[in-house]
């Protein structure tokens, strides 16, 4: 019997292999896509979970107010100081630590090498649960000239000799020694983490305030908890604490008032850090909305597969009416008849889903390269997970043979015999269709969209021409900044440097933001973003001067700073900061004094064009620029578009020059920007590579369909033919039967797409406007793909010779 | 009307060639009733369709209206055909999933006819087949004999000036069967030509002139004494 079974099964199978292929290759490319998708979804919400006791790690944050006491937005950081305060004065805190992120220059026999540093506390080691692989854990932070390297940057500056003990010079000016070398550090992690060194350390004093500025948001914190306290009780007595203590912000006199202090301290779990999508600078984050999303397409994916191999089925099912009609007029029971077909449908998901494993073993390193995340497959060899992916493919082996099983075994021979034909399932299969396609069509239109939207941001009117602008970073460092000025002459005198300024903003990916609370002569009080610029840097960014004048060198008093003052004797504006402070027009600014902290006085004697150099996702901050050299954080050329290598080889000559010991970190410009668009990115490829595999899948299912169909209509065929139907009579009619579907699809894909784009758009500040264009072309791009498939098809159909079909009916 | 002349049909396959037609030769008048018998393989059927211009011959002349066909491609073929010729099938090959005045209709669909000719046409023709009552039915609602009857009225509706008809009688029970051959025969008085494959003498005998085939060849002829 089973044999009997067997063998039919196979020569079935064999029969219409083109029908078999269409179906376990449309399951696994499916499966293996799903698969994918799955290990990406897994490997974002596995960040951090490697870190011990992970359920009481959490995150010190930050919920931001402004004056009015709205909430402005959330930040990952508190100030580095307030830690160690914390600290000391709630036992719930077991440990502690800070992680500010440092790039420096460490030399070695006269080479220099570029090395990320990490400043951290002690505690780093057992919160993170790190093992040192050399070293004493106990006493690797505890020194100030103490670094701790990972393996792989050990292996980069040493080679195989021994790194412990092993003495470098950094930035070329102090020396620190190697205490130990810790694994690499996991890359499933929110933290960005380089070579450990102690707070007590040299590197901080380049940015010396974090050790006692309670207004001075920098790098994450992270803290274990105590058993059994609950994050939100400590988070309110903390705050309460920091009310109390805390110098910053006139907290008393905002609460008298019953406005909301301008921050609030909070703690998120770590393992749900990575998550957050809402949190300002995340740009590199995924989100849990995101997830989520990648996980319906994954799951639309496998059922539009599925959907191919139950139609299919079917279709195959009713062609071999003429066995099943045998067999149960043999004697065959309709349960038998059922488990045979299931038992076939099982046995061809099985191939597919090794087909599919094999596949997405074969497809991994490019999908990894193309979402950037460096994904292994790992987790489908767990048990839980193959487990799961058998008996899922028993599942959806059993619901796609359930339906012809159950068309074939309600089918009664005697109608076979006197020549009915099963039309059965026809009306749940265009459904089936319908939904394939509309499911299609919608990633489709997202996809579109969400490229459409990463252009527009990318070419956004930035305020500025960002073309050949390039960017030296780390002029903040006190070695540097002392000879800067010295530097930037120099600069100006290489060949191919059009213009050279010094700056404290730029487009990069860290996001540096200096406020000030500002008073007008008008009497507004406003907290405005303070950015030194010299007086070359914005006739050089090109910026759009509205109203007034821009810095002068040839005006010694623009560039008058008081001691320790924030701001020059004369200051520009932007248009937001205009428009906050209640000006109406540009002009109406001109003229008009500001008081900066310290009752500080300048004029204000320009308004600028808002200048973007950040992801289109944030809105332009009002700003005030000041000639403010000790806040400078980069020299920015503008650079010839000839002779572009000679000229950025004799920029990093002319650095050498002065920095020997320090490696040049440039940056142009344009590509600063399309890193801002990182996320956009991924998640624009990952629903290009989804619609591409949906696409594929619905349309060899239609392939299927349409050859199995018209082989079904062949008969009709032939008597239109007989009537006198042209060739392309013919093609018509069945070019329009498989029309409709798609087009219907449309109807059903259009409106929910049109609904969540115009959600996910609200997301930017700067969007494009939905248009019905990238609605139309997802459409009529599917339909011209179903019609260049099926209309070889259709033509070789169309002209055969109709008596065959005619004859043996 | 048409004229074959050394006509041959050679059906080749890989290993071997059968001669379905062998040199065949035969004219047929305007106005005529021709049956043509034979016992099962003998070549009717493919006589028939290349008469119906549905196939081609391997050689010899077709003269159609004093045009010869036999070079013809399928376009022009196609062309001939819908304006003259008109089919009814044993298996009567009406579409299921249109109603009995579509399927008539379809024969005028390919012809450019206006939609209220095309009415008028279809409705004159089912009164002339006695089925204008069922007009809105489905084939499947249909007996043999009525869908027969629907074949007969969609063969005519063009005013084809030949019918050819493939066993019309073959699935039909007696009193059925002579119905069709009825109306086939009044179809021949009122001046169409009627091209009839049977394996019945009874109903050959309505033809004015019998074609027997024997093994791709022309046997006999036999001109009915009555008339």
């Amino acid at each position: 019997m089973f044999r009997n079974y067997m063998m039919t099964a196979l020569r079935n199978l064999l029969r219409y292999r083109q029908y078999t292929l269409i179906n376990i290759f449309g399951l696994a490319v499916g499966l293996a896509a799903c698969l994918l998708i799955l290990l990406y979804v897994n490997f974002e919400l596995s960040y951090d979970r490697w870190i011990p006791e992970n359920e009481r790690v959490m995150r010190f944050e930050t919920r931001m107010y402004d004056r009015g006491g709205n909430f402005t937005y959330n930040s990952d950081r508190i100030p580095p100081v307030t830690a160690l305060i914390f600290a000391e004065q709630f036992p719930e805190i077991e440990l502690y630590s800070r992680f500010l992120n440092q790039s420096v220059a460490v030399a070695l026999d006269g080479k220099a090498f570029e090395q990320r540093v990490t400043i951290a506390d002690p505690d780093v080691f057992e919160l993170m649960g790190i093992k040192l692989i050399e070293g004493d854990a106990a006493t690797a932070l505890s020194s100030p000239d103490s670094l701790v390297l990972q393996e792989s940057d050990a292996k980069r500056l040493f080679g195989d000799s021994p790194a412990l003990g092993q003495i470098v010079r950094i930035d070329g000016t102090f020396p620190m020694k190697i205490t130990g070398v810790m694994p690499d550090w996991p890359v499933a992690s929110d933290l960005r983490v380089g070579a450990l060194a102690p707070f007590s350390g040299p590197i901080v004093d380049y940015q010396p305030w974090v050790r006692h500025e309670w207004g001075s948001f920098w790098g994450p914190t992270y803290v274990r908890l105590a058993e059994g306290t609950d994050p939100e009780v400590l988070a309110a007595d903390v705050n309460e604490f920091a009310r109390r203590v805390g110098p910053a912000d006139r907290y008393q006199e905002r609460i008298d008032k019953g406005i909301q202090p301008s921050y609030e301290f909070h703690l998120t779990r770590a393992i749900d850090a990575h998550l957050q999508g809402d949190i300002s600078g995340g740009d590199g984050r995924a989100s849990i909305v995101r997830l989520w999303a990648a996980g319906i397409v994954a799951l639309l994916i496998l059922s539009i597969a599925a959907v191919n191999v139950a139609n299919l089925g079917t279709m195959l099912a009713i062609k071999r009416v003429r066995e099943v009609a045998i067999r149960k007029a043999l004697g065959a029971s309709g349960r038998q008849l059922v488990v045979q077909l299931l038992a076939e449908s099982v046995a061809l998901t099985l191939v597919a889903m090794m087909i599919g494993i094999a596949l997405a073993e074969l497809m991994l390193p490019m999908f990894g390269q193309l979402m950037d995340r460096a994904l292994t497959s790992d987790l489908i060899y767990t048990s839980p997970m193959l487990a799961g992916l058998l008996g899922g493919a028993v599942i959806v082996g059993c619901i796609c043979g359930l339906y012809p099983a159950l068309v074939a075994a309600r089918f009664r021979p005697v109608d076979y015999l006197s020549g009915m034909k099963p039309t059965l399932g026809v009306w749940l299969r265009n459904s089936l269709v319908i939904l394939q396609f509309a499911a299609t069509i919608g990633l489709l239109v997202t996809c579109i969209v969400v490229f459409m939207q990463a252009q527009f941001a990318r070419t956004l009117d930035k305020g500025f021409q960002s073309e050949q602008l390039v960017a030296i970073s780390g002029i903040s460092k006190p070695m540097i900044l002392e000879r800067e000025a010295a530097l930037r002459e120099a600069l100006a005198r290489v060949p191919g440097v059009e213009a050279v300024a010094a700056s404290h903003d730029m487009p990069d990916e860290n996001q540096y933001t200096n406020n000030s609370g500002i008073r007008t002569d008008t009497g507004v009080e406003k907290s405005l973003r303070r950015v030194a610029v010299s007086e070359e840097l914005l006739p050089l960014m090109g910026a759009k001067l509205l109203a007034g004048r821009l810095f002068s060198k040839d005006r010694s008093a623009d560039s008058g700073v008081e001691e320790n003052a924030l701001a020059s004797a004369s200051v520009i504006l932007n248009e937001k900061a205009i428009k906050d402070l209640g000006f109406e027009r540009p002009e109406d600014a001109i003229g008009h004094e500001i008081y900066s902290p310290g009752d500080v006085r300048s004029t204000i004697v320009g308004v600028i064009a808002n200048l973007r150099t950040r992801s289109a996702r944030s809105e332009p901050m009002a700003t005030y620029y000041w000639v403010g050299p000790s806040e400078y954080r980069y020299i920015v050329l503008r650079v010839a578009p000839q002779n572009m290598p000679q000229t950025l080889a004799a920029i990093d000559r002319t650095w050498r020059e002065f920095f020997p010991e320090l490696p040049i970190d440039r940056q142009f410009a344009d590509d600063a920007f399309t890193q801002f668009y990182d996320t956009d990115r991924r998640q624009g490829w990952l629903l290009l590579f989804s619609g591409g595999v949906m696409v594929v899948i619905a349309v060899m299912g239609l392939y299927a369909l349409a050859a199995l169909s018209t082989e079904r209509r062949s008969r009709e065929i032939g008597i239109r033919k007989v009537l006198g139907a042209r060739t392309l009579n013919i093609v018509q009619l069945l070019l329009w039967q498989f029309s409709l579907p798609v087009l219907l699809a449309n109807l059903i894909a259009w409106p929910i797409a049109w609904w969540s784009l115009s959600r996910w758009l609200e997301g930017f500040v700067d969007r494009i406007a939905l248009s019905p264009v990238p609605f139309l072309i997802a459409g009529l791009g599917v339909l011209a793909i179903a019609w260049i498939t099926i209309i070889g098809h259709t033509v070789r159909v169309a002209r055969a010779t109709p008596i065959n079909a005619l004859r043996y009916e | 009307m048409l004229k074959l002349h050394n006509l041959s049909k050679v059906y080749r396959t890989d290993e071997v060639e059968t001669a379905a037609l062998n040199s065949v030769n035969i004219e047929i008048e305007s106005g005529e009733f021709v049956a043509i018998m034979g016992p099962s393989g003998c070549g009717k059927s493919t006589l028939l369709n290349i008469i119906g211009m549905l196939d081609s011959p391997s050689s010899g002349d077709y003269i159609f209206m004093g045009e010869n066909v036999a070079p013809y491609g399928e376009a022009k073929l196609s062309n001939i055909r819908k304006q003259h010729i008109g089919f009814i099938f044993q298996s009567f090959n009406l579409i299921d999933e249109l109603s009995v005045e579509e399927n008539i209709e379809l024969a005028l669909l390919y012809h450019n006819i206006p939609a209220s000719e095309r009415r008028e046409r279809v409705a004159h023709v089912m009164d002339k087949v006695g089925i204008a009552h069922r007009a809105k039915h489905m084939p499947s609602q249909l007996s043999g004999g009525q869908q027969q009857r629907v074949a007969v009225a969609r063969a005519v509706v063009g005013d084809q000036a030949m019918i050819l008809a493939d066993e019309p009688t073959g699935n039909l029970d007696s009193a059925h069967g002579q119905e069709v051959m009825e109306m086939l025969q009044s179809l021949n008085e009122e001046g169409t030509t009627i091209v009839m494959v049977t394996h019945s003498p009874a109903h050959a005998d309505y033809a004015r002139r019998t074609i027997n085939l024997f093994d791709g060849h022309v046997v006999t002829e036999n001109l009915r004494a009555a008339v």
